[in-house]
């Protein structure tokens, strides 16, 4: 008898573990598919914050998860017309003055997207947040005051990605990433990602303000507010194209 | 102490030859060694001259924190008014504003980050030589809309003078900086990694392209001598404005800093080489001197003379031979430096041809700074004037009825 | 007879002999110091080039130099390097990967050249095992491993152990990440080559890359002794279709500095030969003038005045001779002592390391200029010997007997 219970409190406390992991991945997973959909179409304004100037952009994106996306600037005057395009893990750039699209080398992948504190490597890697980790809960916290599945998540060994860790505090209702930090080796979190104001879009709640903030350069940010934000818009992969980069408005 | 003096003087006319010897001995020294620093110093400041003048400027002036960070956003605004007062400086000989980011070119399906200078072309070719390593095409004039590549840029976007690459980059915060332009020149660099990444426009359009009117990167100062340095930086510092930092060279690449001091230990140590030679030399001329004169001293000294009054007229004797052959050496010294430093000794063979593809001249420059003569002089002198202790030791020591009798 | 009598000659005034005898040898012994160190720091420099990186000969395809491309690998390399392994002189053959590409850290990112090496085959050419400061060298079965410079370590804010991302353009021209752990890091004199290597295990880049083994560059060390032209030509007679470049075609800036290395040494001797040529002249003269009644009584007894005048040459020569002799061979022992224990010139390490050249400096003169610097000095001797000769030969006999000291 005794023996057996203690299977079974070994099988129970092991299975519970594997359920966690199993939790903490799926847990990732819906709020993942919440933010992305299979598809999308957002208006975004994205402010980009630095200690001695300012700078806003509005911008269309579509994307058709996980490997397409598509970008077109709206404003500033400048930068109208710009598109970047997104197909699996390449970036292309159509710049309408000099009527040419351009693919950006490896060399400026890690180079900022318009300035801002994406890169362009970050566009290419949203969803790696599933596919490249591991993923641990680590039990519940609250975070502005939301309690929070906090999920820990290790990259596995051959996934290109910079970070030692990562840190996701998800709401336990609703399913939002409220919050991302990225740790480098010595434990120090060198960003953090934040989402707040809830809204809803269409059959969703989430996050309409999102902020990507750099946590070694004091005054430094990027803001982006989602104007209008829809999910499963048919879509084709024919839509992110090269030749559509240039018809797109 | 007159009378020392007048025998002294007396004494040395008496052997004419003996003199004319001791003091040509140290008049060759000063000369040799005048030669020898003006051709280090020369070499020296040239080095230095070569290495700020390819690029770098003897003194920049930069948005703060610009060197560390190097973004386009670290520009500064300087107006022409500016750039005037810094060329008004006396010590100032070149002016050089450039706006500098780097960007993607684009030909066909090539893509290459590049390196982009815009440049303001006259000021620029004037400090740095860089009309002349136009290979094809020509150079850029102001307000040009034309780029140049380096060949080994050319050759990868397969470009040549008439086509047309696209610029892609980032402007000044954050802008979209796009632009087709006609490539009007390549140029050929002896450093294949300038070839492979170096481009320029001219300043304005460069400006208009980053969205950044007015602004500049860094104003590169070249200035007329190495010595100069200090002076000119603090001078500048006080014209140059909030929010800039000024830089010299040396701040700006230290490596080179210790490269040069390395070459100039190794050149104390063939100066000091030189020293023992001719303090040999001297000290030769002076040690026959004064033993020729041995019998002479016995006389003198069995007659009554007292030794220290001896010691003191010959001490005299060394020292106004000195005197003499340091200034005539350094009197002399001056035309002939002079004519070394108008007309450096040219180089030939290998080393020269080396020169030139660096875009150095094939010369050994001389150097006129006064500071080589009055140091040059002084240490000779005090040579010979260290080498006067022999004939006082050997008075000291003179046994006056053996040398009564050499 | 005569050149007893010269020889005798010196040594009658001990003193003076001695005084000029040690300034020439001084002032050789010191000039062939200064150029063993000259000599020494452009071999220093050569040779650093060479065991670091460029190693004695390297060989690419046409399309590589034209343009550094991953498609323009060397075909069939594998055989290539079989065959150049068994070739005569070789002491190692390495093939390496080449790649330009992104390193990347939490911190920033930089560019960096990617080297696929076999850890081996790099050993046997270059120095690159040697020069591990932290952690340790590449291991074929230590996969995912690379090393990188201290330097750029730095500048990655990365340590032995830390994951770096390597990023670079496929065949495909699509981009490819791989994650490496930094199995330890190297510290070389050149600063920019710690700055922008980065070393991988070739079997790494090739599965990364996908497709077959593609080897970029070759390169060859040579054994000490074996003719560079000789292994060229035999080189190139075998693989015509291929680039073969040795490192002097590869880095023309080393010869710059050579040369002027030769240029100024060159300068310097001459400046020191003609403080010599005054030191001895003098001496010379000082020698003639003491002997006026002695030249003045062989001439008016019938000595013909060429004779006095060969006399006085061999005089001249004898001593220079003597002094260099002496010079030179104060020159080899301290060239020998210092080449055993080096000089260190660590103060100024990070100069040096521009122009790649160690901080620990061996001293070494080629045989060629100790004959070189004997002839000048007998030159000199000779120039040296001209005024002094002049003077003995033109005194009127009759007067100089009469002169007294």
């Amino acid at each position: 008898m005794k023996r057996e219970s203690l299977h079974i409190i070994v099988l129970m406390v092991f299975s519970c573990s594997i359920s966690s992991a199993q939790d903490a991945l799926e847990i990732i997973r819906k709020a993942d598919e919440l933010m992305r959909g299979k598809s999308s179409y957002a208006q975004i304004t994205m402010t980009i914050v630095k200690p001695e100037w300012q700078r806003k952009m509005t911008m269309k994106a579509w994307s058709l998860e996980p490997d397409y996306s598509m970008i077109y600037v709206l404003a500033p005057a400048r930068d109208k017309g710009t598109v970047t395009l997104k197909r699996g893990n390449e970036v292309w750039n159509w710049l309408p003055s000099v009527q040419k699209v351009i693919k950006i080398p490896p060399s400026m992948m890690l180079q900022s997207w318009m300035g801002s504190d994406f890169t362009n490597d970050d566009l290419v890697r949203a969803s790696s947040i599933v596919t490249d980790y591991t993923h641990t809960l680590l039990g519940s916290e609250a975070y502005e005051g939301v309690e929070c599945y906090k999920i820990q998540l290790i990259p596995k060994p051959e996934a290109g990605v910079v970070w030692a860790k990562v840190v996701v505090w998800i709401s336990i209702k609703g399913f939002l990433e409220l919050k991302t930090d990225y740790f480098d080796e010595d434990g120090k979190s060198v960003k953090s990602f934040v989402g707040s104001k809830v809204k809803s879009f269409g059959d969703r709640q989430l996050p309409a303000h999102w902020e990507m903030i750099p946590n070694d350069s004091p005054g430094n940010k990027t803001i982006l507010e989602y104007d209008d934000l829809k999910f499963n818009i048919s879509m084709n992969e024919d839509y992110f194209s090269l030749q559509n980069m240039k018809r797109v408005h | 102490m007159n009378l020392f003096l007048h025998l002294a003087w007396r004494n040395l006319w008496r052997n004419k030859r003996r003199t004319l010897i001791s003091t040509s001995s140290v008049f060759f020294a000063v000369l040799l060694a005048l030669i020898m620093r003006s051709m280090q110093n020369g070499s020296y400041d040239y080095m230095i001259q070569s290495s700020v003048g390819l690029y770098l400027g003897y003194i920049q002036i930069h948005g703060e924190g610009y060197w560390d960070k190097r973004s386009i956003d670290q520009s500064i605004v300087v107006e022409a008014e500016k750039l005037q007062s810094f060329a008004s400086n006396p010590q100032v000989t070149h002016v050089v504003p450039r706006l500098e980011s780097f960007v993607l070119l684009s030909k066909g399906v090539s893509t290459k980050v590049a390196q982009v200078i815009g440049i303001d072309p006259p000021r620029e070719d004037a400090m740095t030589g860089l009309a002349h390593r136009i290979h094809a095409g020509r150079f850029l004039q102001k307000n040009d809309t034309g780029i140049l590549l380096g060949t080994g840029l050319a050759k990868f976007l397969n470009a040549h003078c008439g086509d047309s690459v696209v610029i892609y980059g980032q402007g000044f915060h954050g802008v979209t900086a796009a632009a087709n332009v006609p490539v009007v020149g390549i140029l050929k660099f002896p450093l294949p990694d300038l070839d492979n990444t170096m481009s320029y426009l001219s300043l304005e359009y460069a400006q208009w392209l980053f969205d950044a009117p007015g602004r500049v990167t860094s104003v590169a100062l070249m200035i007329s001598s190495q010595a100069q340095l200090a002076n000119v930086r603090s001078q500048i510092e006080r014209m140059a404005g909030e929010k800039t930092e000024v830089m010299t060279w040396q701040e700006m690449m230290p490596e080179l800093v210790q490269s040069i001091q390395a070459d100039s230990a190794g050149g104390i140590l063939m100066l000091l080489i030189l020293y023992i030679v001719i303090g040999f030399g001297i000290f030769g001329t002076i040690m026959m001197m004064t033993n020729e004169r041995s019998r002479e001293f016995g006389v003198l000294i069995s007659i009554g003379m007292k030794r220290w009054k001896l010691i003191t007229v010959t001490v005299m004797e060394t020292i106004m031979i000195s005197l003499l052959g340091a200034g005539v050496g350094m009197v002399v010294g001056i035309p002939v430096l002079w004519y070394l430093y108008l007309h450096p000794i040219p180089l030939t063979g290998d080393a020269a041809a080396a020169m030139v593809a660096y875009g150095l001249e094939p010369i050994i420059p001389f150097s006129m700074a006064p500071g080589i003569f009055i140091a040059q002089t002084v240490i000779v002198f005090s040579l010979a004037v260290v080498c006067a202790m022999y004939p006082l030791l050997v008075i000291r020591k003179l046994k006056p009825v053996a040398a009564l009798r050499s | 007879m005569l050149i007893e009598i010269a020889w005798k000659n010196i040594w009658r005034n001990k003193k003076r002999s001695i005084v000029i005898l040690t300034a020439i040898a001084l002032g050789l012994s010191g000039g062939i110091f200064s150029t063993g160190i000259m000599v020494g720091i452009a071999e220093s420099m050569v040779n650093n080039a060479i065991d670091g990186d460029l190693a004695h000969i390297q060989i690419h395809t046409k399309a590589f130099k034209d343009n550094p491309l991953i498609q323009n690998s060397i075909p069939g390399a594998d055989t290539v390097i079989q065959q150049l392994r068994s070739l005569v002189g070789m002491k190692g053959v390495s093939g390496r990967v080449k790649i330009e590409g992104m390193a990347s850290s939490p911190a920033t990112n930089s560019g960096v050249e990617i080297v696929g090496i076999a850890p081996k085959a790099e050993a046997s050419v270059t120095s690159i095992a040697g020069k591990i400061m932290e952690g340790s060298y590449l291991d074929s079965s230590n996969r995912n491993s690379v090393i990188i410079g201290k330097k750029l370590a730095e500048k990655l804010n990365l340590r032995v152990r830390s994951k770096l991302v390597l990023s670079f353009a496929g065949r495909d021209g699509s981009i490819i990440y791989g994650a490496f752990r930094i199995a330890g890091l190297f510290e070389t004199e050149s600063a920019l080559f710690d700055k922008s290597r980065v070393f991988a295990l070739d079997e790494d880049m090739t599965r990364l890359l996908g497709g077959s083994p593609t080897v970029h560059e070759i390169a060859i060390r040579l054994v000490q002794g074996q003719s560079m032209p000789e292994a060229l030509s035999s080189i190139r007679s075998a693989y015509p279709h291929l680039v073969v470049e040795s490192w002097k075609d590869l880095a023309p800036e080393l010869k710059l500095t050579a040369e002027l290395t030769n240029v100024t040494m060159l300068f310097f001797l001459a400046i020191i030969l003609f403080g010599l040529l005054f030191g001895i002249t003098n001496t010379m003269l000082m020698s003639v003038l003491d002997r006026i009644r002695e030249f003045g009584m062989v001439m008016a007894i019938g000595m013909k005045r060429k004779r006095v005048f060969a006399q006085i040459i061999l005089e001249t020569i004898f001593l220079s001779l003597s002094g260099s002799g002496i010079g030179m061979a104060l020159g080899v022992i301290v060239l020998s002592i210092t080449q055993h224990t080096g000089i260190n010139l660590s103060v100024f390490a990070e100069g040096l390391s521009i122009y790649g050249i160690s901080s620990m400096l061996y001293p070494s003169v080629p045989l060629e200029l100790y004959f070189e610097l004997g002839v000048l000095i007998v030159l000199t001797a000779l120039g040296a010997a001209v005024y002094p000769g002049i003077k003995a030969t033109r005194l009127k006999p009759a007067e100089a007997i009469r002169t007294y000291a």
